[in-house]
């Protein structure tokens, strides 16, 4: 499934399917948010989320599918953790965002879409020693978890004006996490330790937003998500709940002058209601993402106009080490093919991520990312 | 437009199906432990006897009489320790008469021509019988009548019998101990025996100056002794050979019984107060666990259990050479209380799976130390099983039983100075939360 694209499209939901190993800054507590952003949004900065009828953020964006169409985006990363004397270079696969849209008239837009919220995979191999009075006995442990929580959104864009979208959404929070503990020895006398464990999330939640373009070529875009209650659950036990995080944000996007967009977006994530969720102490805080990017037109590709993208993304990771704040900037570049004249189109993007240094540890990643829209 | 579309597409849809073929790595771990949370907490318990068993007992006379796969004829000294021992053959039916094809009544057989034991010799693991074993180059062995008036398990009424009427021997280079030998027997003691229709039961005994031991095959180890004879009735002739056996028209048999070695002369039974593996007759040692369903019956994992029972050095054919202490699993109900039957019910558990084998501990019985039996896959099988499925009990052995006159002698729970009673030393891990709920 990770490696095939053509069966990654079948699938029902944006299943995040792995993640860094846990040993990293950026997969803290309940994982890591890929953010919720179609390829092109991500190639600006993310500044294009609020607009972008790709990104499942603000369901008046909708609007601009237009036409009924579907959209999938596979992103693989390539993350780089370098420690005293050690380094690790691991490649993860996500496909975070999948979209259907249909059209009902000229004022409505119904989206349905699945994308990753937080992802919890990774997989952390260690050597070590257990001591047993005066004994000692070398082991070696590997500690896996794989899973999400999905953010399964059913959207409708309304047009009160040609210019004025409002949209609505409702939003079902699921996923699970599959969790694996090995740990064998090379003493013999040890048995091989396995503990293997499920867990599911179960939440919801609503969103509502607006687009208006107030003059040919400006877009503004806000909307919020109120979260409602998310449980975890093994088996059929509810182990605990907590609230999705709300959220809130602006942007605008600028395409006035020809060959010419330019975009950015502030938002705010209110992470720390999901701190029940975990045990307790489990660090978590509410962060900003903010960003912005441009998009030109480029040289001709097989005979069609490239549109080329950069842009820069500052944000904060959610869940903490310990007390301190992981904070992530990314400087970003993509390009689009229209193809059949524009009614679908292939993006590609490219993310270099900085999470910084803590305690000596260092995270770096390369977050490629491949979006396919058809419209037909 | 559209053609050139479509090749756009197949371009970039190849750099995509590329990305999309990479193999994905994820096994990190450069950053432990700074980040790795430790998820895993690894804890010890030494639970004292008195916590982890419920009885430990030494089975005298354990496996039964008769039920070894191999028989032992013995007369050697060792460490200032005098060991003799007897092999008793039944026969308790033989033919008697000739029965032919007509309507004639049987005629009784009223001589014996030639009569001979044949036995069949253990090859040792070494290939061949050594000075080790046999000492002297030759070895007798000598064939007594032990036919006594005496029920099955009166095994005193035997050994009395030998040395007392002698019918056969044989005399053999130690070179040739090997495959099957035929001792001959006394024709008239047999022929009376047939005629007067007693019962045929032989003792054996080896004979060599400065010693001997050799093994031979019994009925469960698959090549029982027999008797062959060449016998007369008036003038017709029969030529027969049978195996060892119980039969007889006063009641039902004991087959195993057919042949068993006999202690003539050694050590006594173990002292009281001491758990004893091994000698002969053997003895093991049975111990019922009850160990704590917190820890055995619960999430928690136990990933080590070493047994540690402290060994009496036992003195007795004091040799260097080491015998293994053998961990046997008791295939029982909770139903099976009796230890004695229970006991029956062990299988080595490599029979079970290899996963659960346990590793024997080699060792000479005369020293004094702790030994150490790792029984943590028992522990796990036990868990999967439940407690009412499988008794929490297993059974420890001497390679050598019923051959090896030594004893592993170790402290029960019941020895006065609590340090030397049994331990078990239990590493266990409470189940994970794996860092989330």
């Amino acid at each position: 499934m990770r490696h095939s694209l053509a069966i990654a499209l079948l699938l029902p939901a944006a299943i995040s399917v792995r993640a860094a190993a846990q040993g990293t800054l950026s997969t803290q507590g309940f994982g890591y948010p890929p953010g919720q952003l179609s390829t092109r949004a991500t190639s600006l900065g993310g500044g294009l989320g609020e607009t972008d009828p790709l990104s499942p953020i603000n369901p008046a964006a909708i609007s601009d599918w237009v036409r009924s169409g579907l959209y999938v985006q596979y992103s693989p990363e390539y993350r780089s953790v370098e420690s005293t004397g050690a380094s690790d270079h691991t490649m993860t696969v996500r496909f975070p965002v999948m979209m259907g849209a249909v059209t009902a008239g000229n004022r409505v837009v119904i989206g349905l879409s699945t994308s990753t919220l937080v992802d919890r995979t990774w997989e952390t191999s260690r050597a070590g020693y257990t001591y047993s009075g005066s004994d000692s006995a070398r082991f070696e442990e590997d500690f896996t978890s794989s899973g999400a929580i999905n953010d399964i959104r059913l959207g409708v864009a309304f047009a009160i004006t040609p210019s004025l979208w409002i949209g609505a959404g409702g939003h079902i929070f699921s996923g699970d996490d599959r969790l694996k503990i090995q740990r064998i020895s090379e003493d013999t006398t040890y048995t091989p330790f396995l503990q293997q464990s499920r867990l599911s999330y179960s939440g919801t939640g609503v969103s509502g937003g607006v687009t208006w373009r107030p003059t040919p070529g400006l877009t503004l875009g806000a909307s919020g998500r109120v979260g409602g209650r998310i449980e975890t659950f093994r088996n059929d036990t509810s182990l605990t709940h907590a609230t999705v995080p709300s959220r809130w944000g602006v942007g605008a996007s600028f395409a006035g002058v020809s060959g010419l967009l330019v975009a950015a977006r502030a938002d705010w994530v209110g992470w720390s209601s999901m701190g029940d969720l975990g045990r307790p102490g489990l660090g978590v805080t509410d962060a900003w993402d903010m960003g912005g990017g441009v998009e030109v037109s480029g040289p001709l590709f097989f005979g069609l106009t490239l549109p080329l993208r950069a842009g820069y993304r500052h944000r904060t990771l959610p869940f903490t080490v310990g007390t301190a704040k992981i904070v992530e900037n990314s400087f970003t570049f993509g390009a689009g093919i229209p193809i059949s004249g524009g009614r679908s189109r292939i993006d590609l993007g490219a993310e270099r991520a900085n999470r910084g240094s803590l305690n000596g540890i260092s995270e770096k990643a390369w977050i490629l990312s491949a979006g396919f829209m058809v419209r037909p | 437009m559209l053609t050139r579309s479509w090749r756009a597409l197949a371009a970039v849809a190849g750099v995509a199906l590329v990305l999309a073929g990479c193999q994905e790595n994820l096994a990190g771990g450069a950053a432990c432990p700074a980040l790795c949370p430790d998820t895993l907490t690894v804890r010890d318990t030494v639970l004292l006897a008195s916590e982890a068993l419920e009885s430990d007992v030494t089975l005298l006379g354990s496996p039964a009489i008769g039920t070894e796969a191999q028989l032992l004829a013995a007369d050697y000294e060792q460490g200032g320790d005098r060991l003799r021992t007897g092999i008793v053959f039944r026969f308790d039916s033989v033919q008697r008469a000739i029965v032919d094809t007509t309507d004639d009544p049987p005629r009784p057989l009223t001589s014996v021509d030639t009569a001979s034991l044949r036995i069949n010799i253990v090859t040792p693991s070494s290939g061949a019988y050594d000075s080790t074993l046999v000492r002297d180059s030759v070895v007798t062995f000598v064939v007594y009548d032990v036919n006594a008036d005496a029920g099955d398990f009166d095994t005193a009424a035997v050994r009395v019998r030998f040395g007392v009427s002698e019918v056969g021997s044989l005399t053999v280079k130690r070179d040739s101990l090997t495959g099957t030998l035929s001792i001959p027997l006394d024709t008239a003691y047999l022929g009376a025996h047939i005629r007067d229709g007693e019962r045929v039961r032989l003792g054996l005994q080896v004979r060599s100056d400065n010693g001997a031991q050799v093994r031979i095959y019994s009925v469960e180890g698959g090549s029982p002794a027999s008797l062959q004879y060449t016998a007369r009735a008036d003038t017709a002739r029969l030529s027969t050979a049978l195996s060892v056996n119980t039969r007889s028209g006063a009641g039902p048999a004991i087959r195993s019984l057919a042949d068993y070695t006999l202690l003539l002369e050694g050590a006594g039974p173990p002292p009281a107060g001491i758990l004893a593996a091994g000698g002969i007759p053997s003895s093991r040692i049975f111990m019922r666990f009850d160990i704590p369903s917190e820890l055995i019956d619960s999430t928690t994992t136990i990933v080590r259990a070493n047994l540690e029972v402290h060994q009496q050095g036992n003195d007795l054919y004091s040799s260097e050479d080491t015998v293994a202490l053998v961990t046997r699993l008791v295939r029982a109900t909770k139903a099976i209380t009796d230890p004695a039957q229970a006991s029956v019910l062990s299988v080595d558990p490599i029979s079970i799976s290899t996963s659960f084998a346990v590793p024997a501990v080699r060792v000479s019985p005369s020293e004094t130390r702790v030994d150490t039996i790792p029984l943590a896959h028992i522990l796990l099988l036990w868990k999967t099983e439940g407690p009412e499925t499988m008794q929490r009990s297993i059974v420890l052995q001497s390679s050598g039983q019923g051959l090896d006159p030594r004893r592993f002698y170790l402290y029960s729970s019941a020895a006065t100075d609590e340090e030397l009673r049994p331990k078990l030393r239990i590493t266990y891990i409470p189940r994970s939360g794996f860092g989330l709920p």
